[in-house]
């Protein structure tokens, strides 16, 4: 009796066992920024489409979404950890400066062979290709790059009798009209209805981080001629005129002429969204201040036509009539990073596999259904704003997507790709990115530019030791 | 029977304490090629650890820091309050009422949590907190307190968390001193003044002692409450020893050394601790 029910028992086992292996489906892990505007996107569209496409092929495919904390520094903590713990989603997005050092970390999963096999990775434009590539091989895909142009208030220029459409050729005429506002910024507070008005910011401090050194710091220092790594003799540079000269123009704005909010500013509370909030009020938060110049992200434009966006300018009278935008100018013409008279950067987030995956090539089929053409188009025209600058060539060249270009599309990706630049991709930049956000954050605290120069020269080589600095005149 | 307890402490407590020993040695990080393949690199950290002005000026924060809210703030303030609102030996007989409800809040700012009290006080001194609210109100400049005067915000911050335990333990002391020698200090003519100072305060040293060593070493641990109020900065003005440990192995990713800093934290209170001890055991 015991020998039959044992039998059956096993038997049971069995049967449910392989009724269970047949219908199991393979479950993929996906963690990717809530903050950003396609978020909604992914998880209406992305994951149920591809579910149902990679059922359509007989894999079913379950992708479960792991949310993040929020924004970029929560977020790269909580990232590291999982990485390190073994517990991080198989797909994930990451900003491509951090490729290098987690790929030598053998976090990220070499997609080398897999583009090498996919037709369409001939898509992909250099520059693009570039901030995914580490020591010639492939660690992710991207859908796009980004820029950055200079904002100003067409009507507090206005008001302080400042020409309107604008375009500064050297810092000089950027101080010129910081002046001219903060001359009359009491009276122009009052005919807006804010509390005060800032004539100019560059971002600063240690609070605004990775935005800190690629918005502020960088498009100055390019304005100067300068860079933080010396690709020639594959150093970095721990002293320069362009650092002086960037060091300068923060002392000069915070400090020595008060052109800027206050130093403190950036020193509590989540100054970066603060400042974006300062840009577009145009009388909706009465008790805040209105800025007029800021050198910020491209996707801003978008953010402040966006009645969800806390960054939103109410209609009327609505971002066109108040919002513009131009090229961030070198010191002088002309002496900018390779002689150029304007300059901007680009970065960007990347689509990486964990190395840890244990389905590399459905997690890889995924990556192929959101970076399709297609895929790209249809997202392009769900979210205004998204992928302005994209990573491939045949859906710039495609006629639908040409027609959705605006004139602020057409103005980043013809007169500000030309002049771009990247970061280093180097494991060590991150770092000498935090020395960068605290340089300036000794500027706010009032230290001197010369002192705080050599304060950086003798960090950095600390950081990555004395051989591998140079000292450029 | 002591197995299962024991099991517990060695896998939650001792088998993190020896891996995290061992993580002192080597140059391990949360990303970049050491993450992949940590060395060991012996006592290189410790090296480090010993040359870092970073570190050396979070061990002098944190030392005015507990000075200032930890020994003069809570202790000095807790006795206080404790002399004042004592059931037994009021001082002045009317705070009754007002002294018990003294006690109650005190005893409530303890009992809160950390993080709450965190959101309390970020409110109160923000730029456009309580604090500015009311300062406008009488047409003066609104200041940015947790950037301008981030030390005394943190110190006052926890002044205001932790006056409550030693005031409960002062209290209770007070309590156990028998009345008849103060009833004799009476007899002898002693004023207030001198019924405290000669009689009642000799009484009270080893508390005192005991609660200052307990204080201390909890105050050098504190970390949340300045960490939510300042994050360290500006600069490093606010950095604590826990803060640079915590920014060395999260902000920088540096897990190793990071580790290494806290052992350092760990000596220095370890180090302290034994001074007290011998204060106190001399004293009695």
């Amino acid at each position: 009796m015991y020998k039959w029910l044992k039998v059956a028992l096993v038997l049971g086992i069995m049967v449910f066992g392989l009724g269970a292996l047949a219908q199991e489906k393979v479950v993929l892990t996906f963690a990717y920024p809530t903050w950003f505007t396609d978020y909604p996107r992914f998880l209406n569209w992305y994951i149920p489409a591809f579910e149902r496409y990679m059922e359509a092929r007989g894999t079913p495919v379950e992708i479960k979404v792991m949310e993040l904390p929020a924004p970029d520094d929560p977020y790269r903590e909580a990232t590291l950890l999982r990485l390190a713990a073994g517990t991080h989603a198989d797909i994930f997005a990451n900003d491509t400066f951090y490729i290098p050092a987690d790929a030598l970390a053998g976090y990220l999963l070499d997609l080398t062979p897999y583009v090498e096999k996919w037709p369409e990775w001939k898509f992909w434009v250099p520059a693009a290709k570039d901030a995914i590539t580490f020591q010639g091989r492939v660690w992710g895909l991207n859908r796009d790059t980004d820029v950055r142009p200079m904002y100003y208030r067409k009507d507090i220029f206005e008001l302080a009798g400042l020409p309107v459409p604008w375009q500064p050729a050297s810092w000089d005429d950027i101080l010129e009209a910081a002046r001219a506002i903060k001359a009359k910024r009491a009276e122009i507070a009052k005919a807006l209805g804010v509390s005060d008005v800032v004539p100019v910011a560059f971002k600063a401090g240690i609070l605004g981080g990775e935005a800190t050194t690629m918005q502020g710091f960088y498009m100055l220092l390019l304005g100067a001629g300068g860079r933080l790594y010396d690709a020639e003799s594959g150093k970095w540079v721990a002293k320069s005129s362009a650092l002086l000269d960037t060091l300068k123009f923060y002392y000069k704005i915070y400090i020595e002429e008060k052109l800027s909010v206050e130093p403190e500013f950036w020193m509590a509370g989540a100054p970066v969204d603060k400042i974006h909030l300062y840009l577009s009020n145009v009388g909706q938060r009465p008790n805040e201040p209105a800025l007029a110049m800021l050198v910020t992200w491209d996707g801003v434009w978008y953010d402040t036509v966006n009645p969800e966006h806390e960054r939103y300018i109410p209609d009327p009278p609505g971002r066109d009539a108040v919002l513009a935008y131009c090229k961030m100018p070198a010191k002088e013409p002309g002496a900018g990073i390779r002689g150029q008279d304007f300059v901007t950067i680009s970065g960007g987030w990347g689509m990486v596999i964990n190395a840890a995956t244990e389905h590399p090539d459905i997690a890889f089929e995924f990556l192929k259904f959101v970076h399709s053409k297609g895929e790209m188009l249809a997202s392009r025209i769900d979210v205004p704003g998204s992928i302005r600058l994209p990573a491939r060539w045949d859906l710039t060249e495609d006629p639908v997507y040409q027609k959705l270009a605006t004139p602020y599309d057409i103005f980043c990706a013809t007169e500000l790709v030309p002049l771009t630049t990247v970061r280093p991709g180097l494991t060590e930049y991150p770092k000498v990115s935090d020395l960068v956000q605290e340089a300036t954050e000794k500027i706010l605290l009032g230290e001197k530019p010369g002192d705080v120069l050599d304060w950086y020269a003798k960090a950095l080589k600390q950081l990555v030791g004395a051989e591998n600095v140079i000292e450029l005149p | 029977m002591m197995v299962p307890a024991f099991l517990l402490w060695a896998i939650f407590m001792l088998g993190p304490a020896v891996w995290g020993i061992r993580l002192t040695f080597t140059n391990e990080a949360l990303t970049g090629p050491a993450a992949k393949n940590p060395q060991f690199i012996g006592l290189a950290n410790y090296r480090r650890l010993l040359g870092d002005p970073y570190f050396w000026g979070s061990v002098y924060r944190s030392f005015v820091f507990v000075l200032g809210s930890a020994i003069v703030g809570q202790a000095g303030l807790g006795l206080l309050l404790a002399v004042l609102t004592s059931e037994r030996r009021r001082i002045w007989p009317r705070v009754r009422i007002a002294g018990r409800l003294a006690t109650a809040l005190c005893w409530l700012a303890w009992v809160t949590p950390e993080t709450l009290i965190g959101w309390c006080w970020i409110s109160f001194l923000d730029y456009n907190g309580v604090l500015n609210q009311i300062l406008k109100l009488f047409g003066l400049r609104p200041v940015y307190w947790m950037v301008r005067h981030g030390m005394l915000s943190i110190i006052l911050a926890n002044i205001w968390w932790g006056t409550g335990w030693s005031m409960m333990l002062f209290k209770a002391a007070l309590e156990s001193i028998p009345r008849e020698v103060e009833e004799a200090a009476e007899v002898d003519g002693a004023s207030a003044w001198q019924k405290f100072r000669y009689v009642v305060l000799p009484l009270l040293r080893r508390p005192i002692f005991v609660n200052v060593l307990l204080i201390t070493i909890w105050t050098y641990g504190v970390f949340g409450l300045p960490f939510m109020m300042t994050g360290g900065g500006p600069g490093h003005r606010t950095e604590l020893m826990t803060i640079y440990a915590y920014k060395t192995g999260f902000k920088y990713f540096e897990i190793a050394y990071g580790t290494t800093v806290s052992i350092g934290i760990l000596f220095i209170t370890l180090f302290l601790a034994l001074v007290y001890h011998r204060l106190l055991g001399r004293r009695t």
